[in-house]
C-alpha cells in the first residue's frame, strides 16, 4: 500500500535519511523506531509530504507522490505535540479535514459524532483544547486525524510527551483503533515497548539507514545488527575473537573463555565480534544446576530493585571483567544477593548473538 | 559522575547564597512591599500623566478672553460648542480617523507577511537582513524620514526626474493626502511587524503543518488556522498603529503640504497659532476620547481575552 | 543690589530670589546704577535670512560694543508665546531675553500684559511713527521695520511679465502651484479687495474674502511658513506665492529665479517688533533693553534692515542698491498708497475669527 524506494532526505552537510526503502501492507501497523536523530521523523514527514525528498520515490497505492502536495494526500497525522488547534472546540477540530475536503453537512455532524464516540470522548466536543486532559487532547487528534477516512495513518511520536501509565493505556487504545478501523498506520517513535506492543511490522533505524525491517517477534529475538540488538531490550554486550565456525555458529574466545554463539552471517577465525546477551536469557543458577551451555562466575555489583524484578549488574572476570545484566524475576524470593557476593550466571548458546564489530562512526 | 555533579551543585549553592542574601535584606512580611516599588516609577508616570490629562479638561471649560488673552474664569461648554458647530473640526477629525482606518489595514496587510517570513525562514542570514532592513528606519526620525520623501518625491526628486527623463511627465507625489497616508505606512511599518512578531512565533509550525495534512491548502490554513490564531497580535499591533496615526503629528504637518491636517496639527494650531487653549483643550479631549472608543470598539469586537492577558487559562 | 552681585557664576534664579526680597528698593532709575553684565542674552529670531540678519546687524555689533555675548533662539514664535506667558504667570524667568515678533503676536503679548515697557529707551527718539505701536498705552513693544506680503513669482511661469492681478491664483495653470502662508497671514485683507470688496469691508464684512478663498481651494495651493517658500521655490513646486519680500529675496540671492511684485489690488504691509519679557533678573533687564535700544540705532537699523531689504523705523537711511523703486520698498506716501495697511487692533482681535475661517475653508 505504501512503498519507500531508496528515499533520501539531506540537509545541509548531513544526510537526514540515507538510501531507506521500506512498504506496509494495507492494514497494517508498521513502527519506526529508532533513538532521537536516527531520521525516522524526516522520513515520516516526506510521506507525509511535509519534506521534499532529496532522493528516491514514495508510492502510494501504486501512485508516485512526487508531485502530490500535502492537502492533496489522504493522510491522517497525529503530531508529536499533537498540533491542535487552539481557537476551535475539539468537534470542530474533528470538523476541520471534512470542511476542507467538503463533505456534506450532515455528513459532517455524523463523522465528528462517530469519531468522539469513537475516541470515548463523546460530550466533550464543545470544548476548546486547553479545557482537556493530555489524555483528552490525544484522543482529539486521533478522531481528527481519522475522521476523514484517510488511507494512511501517520504517527508522529504522539505519545511520548504522556506519563508511563497514560502511555500504555493509550497505546492499547491506539491499536484498538487502528484494528477497528482497519486503516493502514506508520507509527514512529524511540519507545520499544511501544513498538513491540503495537505493530505489525517494525523497521530499525539509526543514523538516517533502516538497520532492519520485520515483525516484532523477529525483531526481538533474531536482531541483524548490534545496533538493533542493543536497541531492544536490556541487553549486555561485550567483545570477542572468533575461534571457530561452524553451520551451526562460531565459536568465540572472550577473555579466558571459550564458547559458542550464533550469527547472521558467517566469521573467520580471528574476526573481532560484539557477543550481544539479553538479561532475561541469562540465568541466576543454584548449586548443582548445570543445565546451560556457558557458565561463568560473577561479583555483584549493583542490585536494582524494579517491584516486578530485580535487576543484577555483575562483573565477570573470566571474560575480561566484561558487565552484564541479569534479571531475578521470582517475586516470592527475590535472592538477595548482595553487593560483592559471587554467583554463578549463564546461557545457552542460541542466545548469544555475535555481529561483526560495527565500524566507528 | 562526581564531576557532573560538582558543577551543578556550586550553581545552587550560589543560588541558597542569593536566596539567603533576599531574606536578609527584605524579611518575609515585606516581601509584597518589593513588588509595588517596581511598579513605582510606572505608576509615578501614569500619575503625572492623569495629573495633566485633569489640567487639560480642566482647561477645556474655559472660554479664551480677548481682550486679555487668558482663559476666562466662569465655566463653559463654548469650546466643546466651538467644536461642534464649526464643520472644519469635524472635517479634520474625519481625516484623521479615515487615514488611522487606512494606515492600520494597509500596514498590517504588509506587516503580517514580513513578520511572518521573519518567524519562518530556516536561513540565519536571511532572518539577519530581514531585522537589519527592520530595524534601521529606527534609527531615522520621523521628521528626517518625512523629508526624505520630500527630496525622493518632489518635482525635481529621483522619481519625477526618472518619470521625466523618460518623457511622461512629472507627478503631484507629495502635499497630498496620498503621500501623508504613505508617510505614516512607511514609519508605522517597523511597529507592527515587532508587535506581530511574537504573536506569529507562538504558532507553532506543526499546527499549521497539521492543517495541511488535513487536506487545507494555503488560503485555507491561512484564513482557518494562521490568522485566527494571529488575532491577538493582529488586534495589538492595529491598537498601537492606529492610535499613533490618529495622534501623529508631523507626517500630516511635513508631507501633506499645509492642507491635510490631522487632529494633532488643530490642536497645536489652537494651543500656539491662536493661543486658545481652551479650545485647543477641548480638542484635546476630544481625541482622547474618540481614540478610546475606537480601541474600545476594537476589543469588544475582538473579544475581551483576545490579549489573554491573564495568561493560560486552564 | 548691585554690588551683592559679585562672581559672575552666579545663576538666574539666585539673582531672581535676590531682586525679589529687594523689589521695594529698585525703584530707583536703572541707568543710574551700573548693571553686572549678564553672560550672554538670548534673542528669539527667525532662521534662515532672518537670524544672519539680525547676527550681522544687530547682535555682533551689540557685543562688539558691550562685550556681551548674544545667542539667537530659533525657536518657533508661536512656541515661545505660550512659553513666555507660563513663566511670567508662575513667577518663573522667561526663557529669553528679547523677543522678536510680529506686532500682531507682539500687541497680543502686550495685551496679555507680559511685555516690559520701553518708554525709556533713548533711542526711540526720532523714529518714524511706525514704530510706535498702536491701541496700547506706552511702548510694550517697539516696530523696528515695516515689509510687505509681496506677490512673488517665477518669471518663467509669467512669460507676459508680472501677473498685475491677484485673481492669477485662481488660474487653472496654477492648480497646485500657488502657496500662501498656512494660516492666511499676510493675505485676509487682500483677499477681501481680490473677492470684490474694499477695505472698508474690513473687518466687519469679510465674505468677499472668504468667497475668494472658496474658490482659490479648487485650485489646492499649499500652505506653509517662511522657510517653507524658499524651498518650494528651490525645488520647483510652486510658481507664485504671496510671501514677506525677504523669502522671496532669499531665493534670489541664493541663484533661484525668482521676482516680485505688487498686484492691482495692492499688498498688505505690516510691521515686526521687538519687546522684552517680564520676569527677568534686573541686570539682565536691564542689559536686554540696552540690546533693544541698540538695535533702533542708526548703525544697527541701516545694517539689519539694509540685509533684510526692509524699510527700518530709523528716518533717511539709503535704499539698498537692488530695492531702488521696488514696491516691496515702500519710501513715499505714493509707495504706501499702494499697499493695505491694518491696524494692528484690528489684527489682533480679528486674528482667531480669521484663522478659525480660513482653517474652516483650506483643512474641511
Amino acid at each position: 500500500m505504501v512503498d519507500v524506494r531508496q528515499i533520501s532526505r539531506r540537509f545541509g552537510d548531513t544526510l537526514a535519511v540515507d538510501d531507506a526503502t521500506l512498504s506496509v501492507r494495507r492494514g497494517d501497523f508498521l513502527t519506526i523506531l529508532g533513538p532521537s536523530g536516527c531520521g525516522k521523523t524526516t522520513l515520516l514527514r516526506m510521506i507525509a509530504g511535509f519534506l521534499e525528498p532529496s532522493g528516491g520515490h514514495i508510492l502510494i497505492d501504486g501512485k508516485p507522490m512526487d508531485d502530490v502536495p500535502a492537502h492533496r494526500r489522504s493522510i491522517g497525522m497525529v503530531f508529536q505535540k499533537l498540533a491542535l488547534f487552539p481557537h476551535m472546540t475539539a468537534a470542530q477540530n474533528v470538523a476541520y479535514p471534512l470542511k476542507m475536503r467538503r463533505f456534506e453537512r450532515g455528513e459532517i455532524a455524523a463523522r465528528v459524532d462517530r469519531f468522539l464516540k469513537l475516541v470515548r470522548l463523546d460530550g466533550l466536543g464543545s470544548r476548546r483544547p486547553h479545557e482537556l486532559s493530555g489524555g483528552q487532547q490525544q484522543r482529539v487528534a486521533i478522531a481528527r486525524a481519522l475522521s476523514f477516512s484517510p488511507d494512511l495513518l501517520l504517527l508522529d511520536e504522539p505519545l511520548s510527551a504522556l506519563d508511563k501509565k497514560l502511555r500504555e493505556e493509550m497505546q492499547l487504545e491506539f491499536r484498538r483503533i487502528q484494528q477497528e478501523l482497519g486503516v493502514t498506520t506508520i507509527n514512529v517513535t524511540h519507545d520499544q515497548r511501544e513498538a513491540l506492543v503495537m505493530s505489525d511490522q517494525i523497521v530499525v533505524m539509526d543514523a538516517g539507514r533502516i538497520e532492519q525491517d520485520a515483525a516484532p517477534e523477529d525483531v526481538y529475538q533474531n536482531p541483524s545488527t548490534g545496533f538493533v540488538a542493543r536497541f531492544l531490550g536490556m541487553t549486555s554486550v561485550f567483545s570477542g575473537i572468533v575461534v571457530s565456525q561452524t553451520d551451526a555458529g562460531p565459536t568465540i574466545r572472550v577473555g579466558d573463555r571459550e564458547m559458542h554463539g550464533r550469527a547472521g552471517c558467517a566469521f573467520k577465525p580471528d574476526d573481532t565480534v560484539e557477543c550481544a546477551l539479553r538479561a532475561e536469557q541469562i540465568r541466576i543458577l543454584e548449586a548443582g544446576d548445570d543445565g546451560c551451555d556457558t557458565q561463568v562466575v560473577a561479583t555483584v555489583e549493583q542490585r536494582i530493585f524494579e517491584g516486578d524484578r530485580v535487576v543484577y549488574q555483575v562483573r565477570v572476570p573470566a571474560l575480561a571483567d566484561a558487565t552484564l545484566y541479569a534479571f531475578d524475576h521470582d517475586p516470592l524470593q527475590h535472592r538477595r544477593h548482595g553487593v560483592n557476593s559471587t554467583i554463578t550466571i549463564g546461557w545457552n548458546a542460541a542466545d548469544l548473538f555475535a555481529f561483526p564489530v560495527e565500524p566507528a562512526t | 559522575m562526581a564531576s557532573a555533579q560538582s558543577a551543578p551543585s556550586l550553581f545552587w549553592r550560589l543560588i541558597d547564597g542569593l536566596e539567603a542574601l533576599l531574606r536578609r535584606l527584605v524579611p518575609p512580611k515585606r516581601r509584597g512591599v518589593t513588588g509595588w516599588l517596581f511598579l513605582a516609577p510606572a505608576l509615578l508616570l501614569v500619575g503625572i500623566l492623569a495629573v495633566g490629562l485633569g489640567y487639560i479638561i480642566e482647561y477645556s471649560f474655559h472660554e479664551l478672553d480677548i481682550a486679555t488673552y487668558r482663559l476666562k474664569d466662569a465655566y463653559s461648554l463654548g469650546n466643546y460648542q466651538t467644536l461642534i458647530e464649526r464643520p472644519v473640526y469635524r472635517n479634520v477629525l474625519w481625516r484623521s480617523l479615515l487615514g488611522a482606518a487606512l494606515v492600520t489595514a494597509i500596514t498590517l496587510f504588509f506587516a503580517f507577511p514580513y513578520a511572518y517570513a521573519m518567524t519562518r525562514t530556516r536561513s540565519a542570514a536571511m532572518r539577519k537582513f530581514l531585522l537589519i532592513a527592520l530595524f534601521l528606519p529606527f534609527f531615522i526620525g520621523q521628521v528626517v524620514r518625512a523629508y526624505g520623501w520630500l527630496i525622493i518625491l518632489g518635482k525635481q526628486g529621483v522619481i519625477n526626474a526618472m518619470l521625466a527623463g523618460l518623457g511622461l511627465g512629472t507627478l503631484d507625489l507629495i502635499y497630498n493626502y496620498g503621500a501623508v497616508i504613505f508617510g505614516l505606512i512607511q514609519y508605522m511599518l517597523p511597529f507592527a511587524v515587532l508587535l506581530l512578531l511574537p504573536a506569529l512565533a507562538a504558532i507553532p509550525e506543526d499546527v499549521e503543518m497539521a492543517s495541511e495534512g488535513l487536506g487545507a491548502n494555503w488560503v485555507s490554513t491561512f484564513r482557518h488556522v494562521v490568522l485566527p490564531m494571529a488575532k491577538p497580535g493582529l488586534i495589538g499591533a492595529g491598537i498601537v498603529v492606529f492610535t499613533l496615526t490618529l495622534t501623529d503629528f508631523a507626517m500630516p504637518e511635513i508631507l501633506g503640504g499645509g492642507t491635510t491636517d490631522f487632529v494633532a496639527s488643530a490642536i497645536y494650531d489652537s494651543f500656539f497659532q491662536i493661543s486658545n487653549a481652551g479650545l485647543g483643550a477641548a480638542l484635546s479631549v476630544a481625541l482622547v476620547l474618540i481614540g478610546s472608543a475606537f480601541v474600545a470598539l476594537f476589543f469588544s469586537i475582538a473579544g475581551s481575552t483576545t490579549l489573554d492577558i491573564g495568561g493560560e487559562k486552564k | 543690589m548691585a554690588k551683592r552681585i559679585t562672581g559672575t557664576g552666579i545663576n538666574r534664579r539666585t539673582l531672581l530670589q535676590g531682586t525679589a526680597v529687594t523689589a521695594g528698593a529698585l525703584m530707583a532709575p536703572n541707568i543710574v546704577i551700573a548693571q553686572e553684565k549678564p553672560k550672554e542674552l538670548i534673542v528669539r529670531a527667525w532662521g534662515g535670512a532672518w537670524g544672519e540678519a539680525l547676527k550681522s546687524g544687530v547682535a555682533d555689533g551689540f557685543t562688539a560694543e558691550t562685550g556681551i555675548p548674544v545667542r539667537l533662539d530659533f525657536t518657533e514664535d508661536n512656541e515661545i508665546k505660550p512659553k513666555i506667558w507660563a513663566a511670567v504667570d508662575q513667577g518663573r524667568v522667561p526663557p529669553i531675553h528679547v523677543n522678536w515678533d510680529t506686532t500682531t503676536n507682539a500687541t497680543i503679548s502686550a495685551r496679555r500684559d507680559v511685555c516690559v515697557d520701553l518708554s525709556d529707551l533713548p533711542n526711540l527718539k526720532g523714529l518714524l511713527p511706525i514704530a510706535k505701536p498702536t491701541g496700547l498705552e506706552g511702548w510694550p513693544l517697539v516696530n523696528t521695520y515695516s515689509y510687505v506680503y509681496v506677490c512673488a513669482y517665477r518669471p518663467e511661469a509669467f512669460p507676459e511679465g508680472a501677473p498685475t492681478t491677484w485673481k492669477v491664483l485662481l488660474d487653472e495653470k496654477f492648480k497646485k502651484r500657488s502657496a500662501l502662508y498656512d494660516d492666511g497671514i499676510g493675505f485676509n485683507p487682500i483677499a477681501v479687495i481680490a473677492g470684490g470688496g474694499t477695505l472698508k469691508d474690513i473687518p466687519d464684512n469679510m465674505e468677499p474674502g472668504w468667497e475668494f478663498y472658496r474658490k482659490l481651494k479648487a485650485n489646492e495651493p499649499l500652505l506653509g511658513e517662511d522657510p517653507d517658500f524658499t524651498s518650494w521655490f528651490q525645488n520647483g513646486e510652486i510658481d507664485i506665492a504671496c510671501t514677506i519680500s525677504v523669502n522671496a529675496r532669499a531665493a534670489r540671492e541664493s541663484g533661484i529665479e525668482v521676482e516680485w511684485t505688487v498686484p492691482e489690488e495692492g499688498c498688505k504691509v505690516d510691521t515686526d517688533g521687538l519687546w522684552i519679557p517680564r520676569g527677568l533678573p534686573e541686570n539682565e533687564e536691564y542689559w536686554a533693553k540696552q540690546l533693544v535700544n541698540y538695535a533702533l540705532s542708526k548703525d544697527a537699523q541701516e545694517k539689519w534692515c539694509g540685509a533684510l531689504g526692509l524699510p527700518p523705523v530709523y528716518p533717511g537711511l539709503p535704499v539698498p542698491a537692488d530695492l531702488q523703486g521696488d514696491p516691496a520698498y515702500p519710501t513715499t506716501p505714493e509707495d504706501y498708497a499702494k499697499l493695505v495697511s491694518i491696524p494692528s487692533p484690528i489684527l489682533v482681535d480679528n486674528q482667531p475669527i480669521w484663522f478659525a475661517k480660513f482653517n474652516e475653508i483650506f483643512q474641511g
